[in-house]
This record gives C-alpha cells, structure tokens and sequence, in this order.
C-alpha cells in the first residue's frame, strides 16, 4: 500500500495556500505534517481525503487516483479521525463506533450481526467495553478522542488521517491518543497527524513534513528535519536542542531582552 | 426498558387507540359494535347495529381517523428527518416552505375557483415546486450546502406567505376569503376515503425511503465531512431525505392544511424514549405521530358543540407540551 501526493497545489480563490507539494506514505509508516496556523495542514488533509479538489497534481492509492473512487471505495482505503467536537445529538459509544463500519452497507440497509461485531471487536482491542453503553456527548475529552478512534478503525482502512489529535487534549491524553497511533503504525496502519508541537513529531513520527509559511516544504526522517534553522522559517522562534535519555528534545528560547521572540507590548 | 418493545408498545396503543377513536364521539357506538361493523367488511356477520351506526362508523369516523394517523405518522416522521439532516433540533416539516408552497396552492385554487377536489391537488404541486425552487435556489448561494438550503428556505417560504396574502386581499370577501382561512387553519373534517387515496401514494413512498434511510441519517447528524469520509455520498442521501420528507409535508399539507407542531414536538418526546438512535426514532417518531394527531382530533370534533381546528388545538396542546418536555431534567439529546 502507498499514498502517493504528487505535486499538488490548492488556493481558495487568490490566496494560494499549498503549492507543489509531494510526498509518499508506505505501509506502517507514521507522518507527521508540521507548520505554523493557516499554513495549509488541514487543506492538505481534505484533498487528501477527497473533500477538496486540488488544482494542480494528483493524490494516488496504489497507483489509482482518488478522484475516480467513490466516496465508498475510497472510504475503504483512507479513514478519517476527527478532531473531538460536541455532537449535535449524542449515540451511544458502540453506536458512535458502528458508525465506522457504514461503508460495508448498501444506502438502504442497516448495520448487521457482522457490523456490531466488527465494533464490538475494536472496543474490545482498545479496552472501552465498559463505556461501551454510554453516551458518547457525556464522556471526557480523552474517551471522546479514543471513541473517533476506534470508529476510525472500525471502518478497516489501511490509511488513518488525523488533524491535530492533540490540541484538545490533557498532557496525559495527548501521550496515549499519540502512542496509540503508534502502535496501529506498527502494526501495519499508515497514520498521517498534523500537529502544533515539533516535539510530538520528534517523539513519534517517523518521518515529518514541514510546511512553511513561504510555500516551501522540507520532508525526511524527524530528528534530520527538524532543527533550528526549520524552527526559525516556521515559527519565527529561537530553539536550543538538548539530548536526554538517546530523544532530541525541543528546548524553546523565550529570553525577550536577546530578542529571540517579538513580543507585543514588550519593550 | 428495550428500545424494540417501546416501539411495540406504541403500534398497540396506536390500534387500540384507532378501534377507541371509532366508537368515541357524539353518536354513540360501543366498542363492540365497532368491531363488529368493521370485522363485517371482511366476513358477513348478523348484523347487530343500527345502519346509523355503520354510516358514522365506517363513512364518517373511519376516514378522518386513518387520515389523521397518516398526517400525524408523516409530520412526525418528515420532522425527525430535517432534524438529522439539517443537524438541528429546532427543524421542523416546513423548514424548506413546503408548508408555506401548499397554503399558497390551496388559496389559488379557491381564488381560481377550480372544483373542490382539485384544491389538494393544486396544493400538492405548488408544495413540492416550492421546495424544487428552494433546492434550485440553494445551489446558487455560495457556503455550507446546508445553511444555503435552510436560507433559500426562509426566502421562498416568506415570498410565497406574501403571496399567499395578496390572494386574500384579492379574494371575494364573503365566498373565498373565509374559504382560504378555514383550509390554512388546518381541519380534518369532512375527510372522505377520496382524500385518504390521495395522500396514500405519496406518503408511503416517503416512509418507504425514511425507513430504509435511517441509519445513513444517523451518519448524516456527525457532520457533513466527516460522513463524506465515512463513504456516504450525501449529497444523494441528503437529496433523497428531503425529497422523501417534502413528499410527506406536502401530501399532508394538502389534505389537512396547516398543522403545526407534530412535526416537532413528537421526534422531541421519541429522542426521550429511546435516544437519537434512527433505527429507533424513525419507526418510534411515526408510530407516536400518527397516536398524537388521533388523540388532538378526537378533542376537536367532541371538545365543543362545533368543529374546532386541529390546527390551532395541536398548537394548544403542543407548545406546552414541548416546554415541559425541554424543561425536564433527565433524557438522551
């Protein structure tokens, strides 16, 4: 299995917001897309999840363009987990999770033995039988995300797309929503997150894209792309790196008197 | 309790509650007799009954109360469909102006002076182009498909109540004027089995496709994108929703004129009982639709010496009845 984005290039109207970007994902491996807001992080994701429609280039899968699948067939290959967000109408969780398992069914059926199995199965995985009958708008944030999670999996792609997993998140949950979706990678998934913090993708991305502010891109293995002068085109921020227990760790310089970062207000 | 048997429960009361509404009334029938003259149509028995009795049974009440469980089934059903569709609880049957498109229908052909029959009919056609306008409409708007709709909704609705207006104004004042106002008040009486075979095809298309459709509309209610990544084309399930929902506003509509608050209320009292579960609320909503519009229009034809509109009671009794329902603690939405 591989993702293959070639070239593409996407504006809505006059502002260009993602120009000539390319990359392939491999079969178990873990990205994750770096870059400051309004950069284009979430632009690349809907093309890349047939939502948008890019300008130029092409978005394969296995050599196949998405734009020539069905909303079904392409649900079947790329699987989408959104960030958390207060539901309209609350389902239960194995509801919410069979929810995922809707791109098996003709437009008019209703999910079957072999559906609720299929999510009862990925709850068991995940360990959440025992919230398995509540209502998915009454759980935390952190049930909330590993509920989209699991209906994600329960819809059986190879392909696991994920906006910032973390920005609503606790310390704690960010770490396990994270390590998660490492482990999925590990096990076969291809998982693509965007993220706010460089340290994440450091801590557990395999390789990383960076897209900056100027339209260029940077992409490769984390510890090599991601380094001060990349923190600087992005961010516009001065960083050290430290080394503890054999990670790279992202150590932010603040000191407004040396005049690392612009602060408003400041002197 | 299980979700399945509530719903069990409510087809029961709805039968035991149609063979009630038979036998109640001013003409008293008893029970027995009511079933009786009803098993009578399929296998002869000695009759036992007045012929009176047959007559207001089977050509007066059997009528009226079939149709006012099917216009109570389909506003119920057409609401909890808007709801899931356009993601909003407040939706209601007449969102898009399929209401506003058969009151606008309806006093044409009063002004136009066309036979009797002909003004469902009229109001009918004139519903469903209003929401063929609005989706036409809607598509020429840029932004969320959505919100786009419900806007060339509020438009063509209030353009057609506008219109609807200057037809009164033009209308005779002592013939039509009253017509008009009596046919928008919203009535089920004088129902005749004709009425009941005119509104048949076109809401048992739209229950057919809501109740095939109730899971995708489960789908549908998590947000636009998200069940696009979910493999749903829904812009085609959305379409099909309100095609299928429009069929049953207008059909009802234009058989029992304007009735209010079925369409909202009753999804509401169904999200209680059994959550926003489709598979549940689709079959609970139309079972407890058809139960309330009988149980409102056995008050209007015995409350009072005349015929009051239903229209006007559904909204006595529903307004409250949603206030209560909001205010109460407890319950799944």
């Amino acid at each position: 299995m591989s993702l293959s984005v070639q070239n593409i290039s996407f504006s809505y109207g006059s502002n260009q917001v993602l120009q000539d970007i390319s990359f392939e994902i491999n079969k178990g491996e873990f990205w994750a897309v770096i870059g400051p807001n309004g950069v284009g992080k979430s632009t690349l994701f809907r093309c890349i999840l047939g939502l948008l429609q890019p300008a130029k280039g092409s978005i394969t899968i296995d050599g196949r363009d998405i734009n020539t699948m069905s909303r079904k067939v392409l649900a079947q290959r790329i699987a989408y987990i959104p960030q958390i967000h207060r539901p309209v109408f609350g389902y239960t969780v194995r509801d919410t999770v069979l929810m995922g398992t809707t791109r098996y069914l003709s437009a008019f059926e209703q999910p079957k033995a072999a559906q609720v199995e299929k999510a009862n199965s990925v709850l068991r995985m995940l360990e959440m039988e025992d919230i398995a009958e509540k209502n998915y708008a009454a759980l935390s944030g952190g049930q909330q995300q590993m509920v989209l999670i699991a209906r994600a999996l329960a819809q059986d792609a190879e392909i696991l797309v994920m906006d910032e997993p973390t920005s609503a998140l606790d310390y704690g949950n960010q770490m396990k929503i994270l390590a998660l979706l490492r482990t999925l990678a590990q096990r076969g998934y291809s998982v693509v997150v965007s993220t706010h913090n460089p340290q994440h993708a450091l801590d557990f991305s395999e390789k990383t894209l960076a897209l900056a502010p100027d339209k260029s891109s940077v992409q490769g293995r984390a510890e090599a792309v991601i380094d001060k002068e990349l923190m600087k085109r992005l961010y516009n921020m001065e960083v050290e790196f430290v080394s503890a227990g054999g990670r790279k760790i992202l150590v932010p310089q603040y000191r407004e008197d040396g005049g690392y970062v612009h602060i408003p207000m400041g002197k | 309790m299980k979700k399945r048997s509530i719903i069990l429960i409510s087809i029961l009361l709805l039968c035991l509650l149609f063979l009630a509404s038979l036998a109640f009334g001013r003409f008293n029938v008893p029970l027995g007799e009511v079933v009786r003259i009803l098993v009578d149509r399929i296998t002869p028995l000695e009759q036992t009954w007045a012929d009176t009795m047959e007559t207001a049974v089977l050509n007066i009440r059997l009528p009226r109360i079939i149709l006012a469980i099917m216009v109570g089934c389909s506003l119920s059903a057409a609401g909890a469909a808007y709801q899931g569709v356009f993601q909003n609880p407040m939706a209601s049957p007449d969102l898009l102006g399929a209401s506003s498109g058969a009151c606008f229908g309806a006093a044409l052909a009063i002004v136009l002076d066309v036979p009797r029959g002909m003004v469902a009919v009229f109001a009918f056609v004139c519903s469903f182009l209003t929401i063929m306008l609005v989706s036409a409409v809607g598509k020429h708007i840029r932004g969320s498909r959505i919100v786009n709709l419900i806007l060339a909704g509020m438009m063509v609705s209030s353009l057609f109540s506008a219109a609807t207006s200057y037809l009164k104004l033009a209308a005779d004042p002592y013939e039509e004027l009253p017509a008009i106002t009596y046919w928008l008040m919203g009535g089920l009486s004088g129902t005749a089995m004709k009425d009941v075979g005119f509104a048949l095809i076109p809401m048992l298309i739209g229950w057919l496709v809501l109740l095939l459709l109730r899971w995708r509309i489960n789908v549908l209610t998590v947000g636009e994108e998200e069940a696009m990544t979910m493999g749903l084309n829904t812009h085609r399930i959305r379409a099909f929703v309100i095609l299928a929902s429009t069929l049953l506003t207008a059909a009802s509509v234009s058989v029992s004129g304007m009735i209010g608050w079925v369409g909202l209320v009753i999804p509401h009292l169904c999200r209680k009982l059994v959550g926003n579960d489709y598979r549940y609320l689709m079959p609970l909503s139309m079972a407890c639709g058809g139960i309330f519009l009988l149980l409102v229009d056995n008050l209007a034809r015995n409350l009072i010496a005349t015929e009051f509109p239903v229209g006007i009671l559904t909204a006595f009794v529903g307004a409250p009845f949603f206030l209560f329902l909001m205010t109460r603690k407890g319950g799944n939405t």
